[in-house]
């Protein structure tokens, strides 16, 4: 799978502003459907982009980006790109579980999950992400649970300029209406400076020294203040950050209960970064006031190397979890079949679109009806949300309304009391309720009486569940998917089935393509069968030989998959080499001639001749109606004049 | 009646137990699926406990604080229901595990004191009597969630002070939450403790005419009273905030626990339950 990462990383630049313009859905989707990207995460945090994505053109991609992103920005695009990582295949992976769980690389960025979740609901209602990152989603948000409940990943401050923020938020809980007051010379107290800035501390004093102060202070928003005003200013912050060491001595004459006195002795949290060799002398007078916090940095530095210590040890098992992650990552995209989805094989377009709606929607506990015709696996589907829904521990239940007859259905699916009807010779537990926690699939639900409809319908509405003969209800906490091959809606208007229940049951819709609608699902589909029956039946058999593909893919599968499937099975039965040949296949397929499926031959005329022609070609290429202009040699807007002519349509 | 009264009250109890324990998971592993445990366990125990109340209610035909045992379990009942009230508001259950062991307590003493059928002063059951004790409970409570969260406050300033971050830095909210809470608790508790006080003088001078100026339980209500309102005063007008709120506040809640033993064991007094 072609996943890859890259980030724009702008430290220091005030960005924030525009990276709604950069990543807005709008251009975000321009951006997807240009490179065809499968798709596309971008995560943004204070200090820059990461983006995700799922695609077969990475550069060209990027810069595009790129382009894009220094154009909203006013940055030249050398000047981003320099800043800049990239990563594809495992190692963007790895990257994106770091993320995931808030994992500092540098130290300098902590994430928490609760903004990861937030940017990722915003790529999924921008529908830009899809089954593979909706499997990593969920995956990340496990590991950030697991590691935040195991291992207090997010505990430690392991950078100075964090501790001192801890510290500060401990003390007087948000920064929001709190003054920093900033005493230094130099650059050094930038990180600092730009952390308080980043958690929106109310106001950043800086003291006038010289030009770079004052462009610190331009950057973050600060205020200048005199040296002479210092010591009027002091009651005035509750944080104290102090660098210099000479205007420390300065501080130092100050009295600290006088300051405490004005500010009503509110807490104040000092911190002194002077380093000892640079005169950086204890102020006794600090640690005697009750309400004051005094830190200096050696006991920053001790805290620092402390939550180091078991920050490492903590890294080294997230690695190991999220190298674990990765590979049953891989294990699951599979080298060879990507296009799975659980025991699901679909690589056309239409089946990814299911797979992907399927994702999308296990998670929740929304009613959902799948059609198609006989043997396109719509009980497959059904396991498939099953199992990738919070459910997958607690039981799936099928039940075939068609085959079971009308009279005991009530009472399997609804249970029963000794003595409801003559052979009732016990309470016996309905089906719905041994789904309890779990999921219920009842297949060809078309099949079922009115009398039927109304008590699933009351069990739909209400979630109560009567046993048949009983006068006591229960609520089982169970997930209906539905199935049919008849057309509900017809059988709605001749009004032999319930109206109600049709809407209740079809929240979501899936509808199942037949097999020779998605032809380029036949080979994958073929392969997997033959690898299941060869190892069922030991017999080594590599593949099909290319006579046989042909005519695989062109045979009209009327039983779809399962048909399929039965002729695989026959055909490794019967093989008797290395390759399955046509003399394999069951006489029903391999007689039928290539030719046979798409014949113009008869008694035609041009324009019937013309209207299969064209709809064999719009099936044959999967209604891409861009390669159908092209390979007939008429424009669009000619072909969608004859479709509707003929009447053809998807 | 009496059989149910008795396993309600010892279950009561061991709910509370549960629920504790459960703060205390809570605490050591900070996790969301214990915090909600933790929370069902309060509130099934607080469903079980208005039942008991309410069969108490129901068999004497007046509310249940006519004696000792009555009053310390309507203590326990309205202290966690402020307590649930506050978890809800402010979000944050790291409270819990040093709420609870107050409310096993109260409910403890009320269990071995219990005495359903005794009877009582009638006057013991009047109106004004029974809101006059709702109050000062209700004020309680307030002095006594200014007492956790001022306890609170001290271990997490003493711990940062020291400059060795540990388990209490780790996992209780700021300083600014609890000096806050502290002080909004102090406040209402004070005017609740004053209405209290201006119900029973009401109903002293009725009853009492005038012998019982001087009954040490009065006298040392009256000094918890004067602590609250020092912890008002200063912490309005002289500045002394945080800390040294949060010790005096302390200071105020251990007055009320030791007066009440000293003077409910070692003196006779007119205020009590007889």
């Amino acid at each position: 799978m072609p996943v890859f990462s890259f980030g724009v990383n702008l430290a220091g630049g005030n960005l924030a502003p525009h990276f709604g313009a950069i990543c807005s859905a709008e251009s975000l989707r321009k951006l997807v459907q240009k490179h065809s990207v499968k798709e596309l995460f971008v995560f943004q945090n204070a200090d820059g982009l990461d983006v995700f994505a799922v695609a077969e053109q990475r550069e060209q991609f990027m810069a595009d980006f790129f382009a894009r992103a220094s154009k909203t920005c006013g940055l030249t695009a050398d000047a981003m790109s320099g800043a800049t990582f990239r990563h594809q295949g495992p190692d963007a992976l790895r990257r994106f579980f770091r993320r995931a769980i808030g994992l500092r690389t540098s130290g300098e960025i902590r994430v928490d999950v609760q903004t990861f979740r937030d940017q990722f609901a915003l790529a999924r209602k921008a529908n830009l992400v899809g089954p593979y990152f909706s499997r990593l989603y969920q995956r990340g948000l496990w590991l950030a649970e697991k590691t935040r409940i195991d291992l207090n990943l997010q505990r430690n401050a392991i950078t100075p300029a964090f501790v001192v923020h801890d510290l500060a938020r401990k003390i007087f809980g948000h920064l929001h209406d709190r003054t920093a007051l900033i005493v230094a010379s130099t650059e050094e107290c930038e990180p600092f400076v730009r952390k308080l800035h980043s958690e929106q501390a109310g106001q950043l004093l800086f003291v006038e020294c010289d030009d770079n102060m004052r462009r610190l202070s331009e950057a973050y928003g600060g205020r200048m203040v005199e040296e002479k005003q210092l010591v009027d200013i002091l009651p005035a912050a509750d944080l104290i950050l102090v660098f210099d060491g000479q205007l420390q001595e300065n501080l130092h004459q100050v009295k600290i209960s006088k300051v405490m006195q004005k500010r009503h002795n509110a807490p104040l949290l000092w911190v002194s970064l002077v380093e000892p060799s640079n005169g950086g002398k204890k102020n006794s007078q600090l640690s005697n006031h009750y309400n004051v916090y005094s830190y200096d940095r050696g006991d920053l530095d001790d805290i620092v190397s402390s939550n180091v210590e078991e920050h490492q040890k903590v890294e080294v098992t997230v690695s190991r979890l999220i190298e674990l992650e990765v590979n049953s990552f891989f294990d699951w995209v599979g080298a060879k079949e990507q296009y799975r989805f659980g025991s699901i094989i679909g690589k056309s377009e239409a089946m990814q679109k299911i797979l992907e709606l399927v994702a999308r929607i296990a998670h929740s506990d929304i009613s959902v009806l799948i059609d198609g015709e006989s043997g396109t696996g719509k009980e497959l589907i059904a396991r498939a949300i099953h199992d990738h829904s919070a459910r997958v521990k607690s039981p799936f239940i099928t039940v075939n309304c068609g085959a079971i007859p009308e009279t005991l259905l009530e009472s399997e699916l609804f249970g029963h009391v000794r003595g409801a009807f003559t052979g009732a010779a016990s309470d016996k537990m309905g089906l719905i309720e041994a789904a309890d926690h779990g999921t219920i699939f009842l297949d060809e639900i078309g099949e079922t009486s009115l009398a039927t409809q109304v008590k699933l319908l009351r069990f739909l509405q209400e979630g109560e569940v009567k046993p048949v003969g009983s006068n006591d209800t229960r609520k089982p906490d169970v997930r209906v998917i539905t199935a049919t091959n008849r057309h509900l809606e017809q059988m709605v208007e001749q009004a032999t089935f319930r109206q109600d229940l049709f809407y209740r049951l079809n929240v979501i819709q899936i509808t199942l393509p037949p097999l020779r609608d998605r032809r380029e699902d036949i080979l994958p589909l073929a392969d997997f069968f033959l690898k299941k029956h060869s190892r069922q039946t030991h017999k080594s058999i590599y593949g099909l030989d290319e006579e046989v593909q042909e005519l695989l893919i062109q045979y009209d599968w009327t039983g779809n998959v399962r048909e399929l499937e039965n002729a695989v099975e026959h055909a490794v039965a019967l093989a008797s080499g290395q390759y399955l040949s046509v003399s394999d296949l069951p006489p029903t397929v391999s007689k039928r001639s290539p030719k046979a499926e798409t014949a113009y031959s008869g008694d035609l005329t041009l324009k019937e001749l013309e209207r299969r022609h064209i709809s064999a070609m719009l099936r044959e290429h999967d209604w891409n109606y861009d390669l159908v202009t092209e390979i007939l040699g008429i424009g669009r807007t000619t072909l969608w004049r004859k479709m509707k002519e003929y009447g053809i349509s998807n | 009646m009496k059989i149910p009264i008795a396993i309600l009250s010892w279950l009561v109890l061991g709910l509370y137990l549960g629920s504790f324990y459960r703060y205390l998971v809570l605490f050591r592993d900070k996790t969301d699926q214990k915090a909600s445990s933790a929370r069902k366990w309060t509130i099934s125990a607080v469903l079980v406990h208005t039942a008991y109340l309410f069969l108490l209610t129901i068999r004497n035909g007046h509310l249940p604080v006519g004696d000792t045992f009555r009053v310390l379990t309507t203590c326990a009942w309205l202290f966690v229901g402020v307590y649930l009230i506050l978890e809800f508001r402010v979000k944050e259950m790291t409270m819990g595990v040093f709420f609870l062991p107050v409310i096993v307590l109260l409910q403890a003493l009320s269990n071995v004191f219990v005495n359903v059928d005794k009877p009582l002063d009638p006057m013991l059951t009047e109106l004004l009597f029974e809101v006059h004790v709702a109050v000062m409970i209700s004020a309680y409570a307030g002095f006594t969630i200014s007492f956790i969260s001022s306890v609170m406050y001290i271990l997490l300033s003493r711990e940062m002070q020291s400059k060795k971050l540990g388990i209490f830095f780790e996992r209780l909210p700021s300083l600014g939450f609890f000096d806050n809470l502290s002080n909004q608790a102090v406040n209402i508790g004070l005017i609740l403790v004053t209405l209290g006080f201006a119900m029973g003088f009401y109903m002293g001078v009725n009853v009492w005419e005038g012998a019982w100026a001087w009954d040490p339980k009065l006298l040392a209500a009256l000094i918890s009273w004067f602590i609250y309102l020092l912890h008002f005063i200063t912490r309005k007008y002289i500045g002394w905030q945080g800390k040294r709120a949060a010790i005096v506040s302390v200071v105020g809640f251990n007055w009320l626990l030791f007066s009440f033993i000293i003077v409910t064991t070692f003196f006779s007094t007119f205020h009590n339950f007889q």
